[in-house]
């Protein structure tokens, strides 16, 4: 991860469109890159070779929840590169 | 009368003392002396110990009440009213105190005397001595006489204001000149104070809060109407607030069991007052659909303008609010209301038809309103977002996007809409099975889908959430939805499906700044985006194949 950021997005999507959402997320994973974008700020997660991938599903009163949660650590190495490129640049 | 804990009689005792105190402030002025000035100075303190004991009554009368039932409500009127008079009355007692304690700026007292003050005196005296009558034998003539006395007071405020400054610019006798201002404009706050009095006595008549530019607008809107009763035979009820600026109340002219009276409708009529500008557009409203389609709106009976003020007296619908019959009414009774709407309405598009294109201008709506919504829920506009490559458009985009898409899709007729089709904006009596619309003042030639985006945004947001209400609700939506499809196609309307998409992101969008609960608009706006995000992403197919994702108005 190239620096700290926060990304929120919140919405109503039909079974076709969060399709396309999940295809992309999907793709990102697959190019080991997740670039997230609101106006000019973007955030880049790059997932470890190793992530913590967990499910939770509820159903009740009719209403139902699902939440998918992927997290990792990101590399030390990889920080302490991200950190020598700020100070080059700046 | 209020026997409870000797609050009436308190309330007897605090009029006695105000009357006295003005009374005796008179005096000071005509003749000063130290004995006398204690004595006002003194009866402060006790007239200040008697409004707390009054005031104390009054909210342990209330707190005490709280309960089911509560207070009635014509008691709690008055306890409300005794209250407020009680803190005008202290408030007029202060001000004598000011007036005696200006006296000591003046050089030669009897400088005072070439002053017109004790018309003032008379005036404010007068008024005094008719407030316990008026109170006790609820005389509106009385009320009205009391809030005048304050027309009169500003009157010889500006005498006596206009002959100081003109003196004062002569350069002499500065200091005596300024004190006798200050006195005058003490008297002249004293009538502020009685005119509070005078409206608290309305209201403890009629239960109504209103001020009395608003009830001699009515007075006079009656007259024009020909209506010969005094005003104390006038029974005036509020019966809705609303929240678009003007205030309305059932007048009612007849007393219990009495006959109806010839010219005015036998079951009473409504009073609207409010700026003239909305005034004017009901009254033009309720013109053109008694022209075009007798019998659905109120009749006018009387209509009077006082500057930038309206009034309007209009025939009393009875029956019940549509959003009434669909929360407590039996199914048969339901099935029914529908099956009157759904004819009337689609027997006034028949009827009103126009066959030429007209542009809805449902984004140009929405962007108007926009500020409103922001103001409300600073967060509802939010910037295009991407998700590895996946963008989902930003508001200003979408409503870039879909003003655009809207420019290629009039509608291809107009008809004559209601303009604020809101599930309460209708009547429906269900003994002469007829259906009225009310608040017609937005009504216009235009595109019928803003009235179905309208209807069923206002039903979607009942705040209502017990399953069984819901179904209703959503039965009633389906039910009204499927109607305008079929009158859509009937009616050879091919892009329906898109307007519709259109009009509901706007109703659902605009309708959030009425909405405070944050979980409940946050839905009705990200719905609108969506709704909007389908339309942009239509575009360059033929709008005959779009569909309106209907599911936004049901889960």
């Amino acid at each position: 991860m190239s620096h700290d950021g926060k990304f929120e997005f919140d919405s109503v999507q039909d079974e076709k469109s969060i399709q396309t959402f999940l295809a992309a997320l999907t793709e990102g994973f697959g190019r080991g890159r997740v670039v997230l974008r609101s106006e000019a700020e973007e955030i880049v997660l790059t997932p470890g070779a190793l992530v913590n991938f967990g499910v939770k599903a509820k159903r009740k009163d009719g209403e139902s929840k699902m939440t998918i949660k992927i997290a990792w650590k990101d590399a030390r190495t990889q920080l302490a590169a991200g950190e020598r490129t700020l100070q080059v640049e700046s | 009368m209020i026997t409870f804990e000797g609050l009436e009689e308190n309330f007897t005792f605090m009029v006695a003392e105000v009357e006295r105190q003005v009374r005796a402030t008179s005096s000071f002025l005509d003749a000063p002396s130290h004995a006398l000035y204690d004595r006002i100075v003194g009866r402060d303190d006790y007239i200040d110990n008697l409004k707390t004991v009054i005031e104390n009554k009054c909210y342990g009368h209330f707190h005490k009440d709280i309960g089911p039932g509560g207070l009635d409500k014509a008691l709690a009127n008055r306890v409300r009213a005794i209250q407020v008079m009680c803190v005008n009355l202290e408030r007029v007692a202060d001000f004598c105190v000011n007036v005696v304690q200006q006296t000591n700026y003046l050089t030669d007292h009897a400088f005072l005397h070439g002053y017109s003050y004790k018309e003032m005196f008379t005036e404010i005296e007068a008024c005094l001595a008719r407030l316990l009558a008026t109170f006790q034998q609820a005389d509106i003539s009385g009320a009205l006489s009391v809030c005048r006395a304050e027309y009169g007071l500003d009157r010889m405020y500006k005498v006596g204001f206009d002959r100081i400054m003109g003196e004062l610019r002569t350069g002499k006798n500065v200091q005596n000149l300024i004190t006798v201002l200050f006195i005058f404009r003490y008297l002249e706050r004293i009538g502020d104070a009685l005119l509070n009095i005078g409206e608290a006595l309305i209201f403890s008549i009629l239960g109504e809060r209103i001020k009395i530019e608003q009830f001699e607008a009515l007075q006079q809107t009656l007259t024009k109407t020909g209506f010969s009763g005094g005003l104390s035979s006038v029974d005036f009820k509020a019966i809705w607030g609303t929240r678009s600026g003007c205030r309305i109340g059932k007048v009612d002219s007849r007393r219990e069991g009495q006959a109806a009276k010839p010219g005015v409708d036998p079951l009473g009529s409504i009073y609207k007052e409010g700026a003239l500008k909305k005034i004017l557009d009901e009254k033009a409203g309720l013109e053109l659909w008694a022209a075009t389609y007798p019998g659905l709106v109120a009749d006018v009976y009387g209509f009077h303008e006082d500057g930038d003020k309206g009034s309007l007296l209009v025939e009393f619908l009875p029956g019940c609010n549509l959003d009434e019959v669909l929360l407590t009414a039996g199914e048969d009774v339901l099935q029914n209301a529908l099956f009157i709407l759904t004819q009337t309405v689609q027997d006034i598009w028949e009827t009103t038809r126009r066959q030429e294109p007209v542009p809805a201008g449902f984004m140009a709506q929405l962007s108007a309103r926009l500020p409103e919504v922001l103001q409300i829920h600073p967060g509802f506009s939010w910037p295009e977002r991407e998700i590895c490559g996946r963008i989902a458009p930003g508001t200003p985009e979408l409503l870039a996007a879909c003003a655009e898409v809207e420019a290629e899709l009039p509608a291809p007729f107009s008809v004559l809409i209601h303009g604020d089709f809101n599930v309460n904006n209708m009547v429906y009596n269900h003994q002469s099975q007829r259906l009225h619309y009310l608040d017609v003042h937005r009504s216009r030639q235009q595109d019928y889908v803003q009235d179905v985006s309208v209807f069923l945004v206002s039903n979607y947001r009942m705040p209502v959430f017990e399953t069984q209400l819901r179904q209703r609700i959503n039965w009633m939506m389906a039910e009204f939805l499927s109607f305008a499809r079929a009158f859509a196609h009937e009616a050879r309307d091919e892009t329906i499906e898109a307007r519709m998409a259109l009009a509901l992101a706007r109703s659902l969008f605009t309708s959030t700044r009425f909405e405070l609960n944050p979980a409940f608009s946050r839905g009705m706006c990200q719905r609108a985006h969506y709704l909007m995000e389908r339309v942009a992403e239509h575009r360059g197919r033929p709008w005959q194949t779009f569909r309106l994702p209907e599911q936004v108005l049901f889960n």
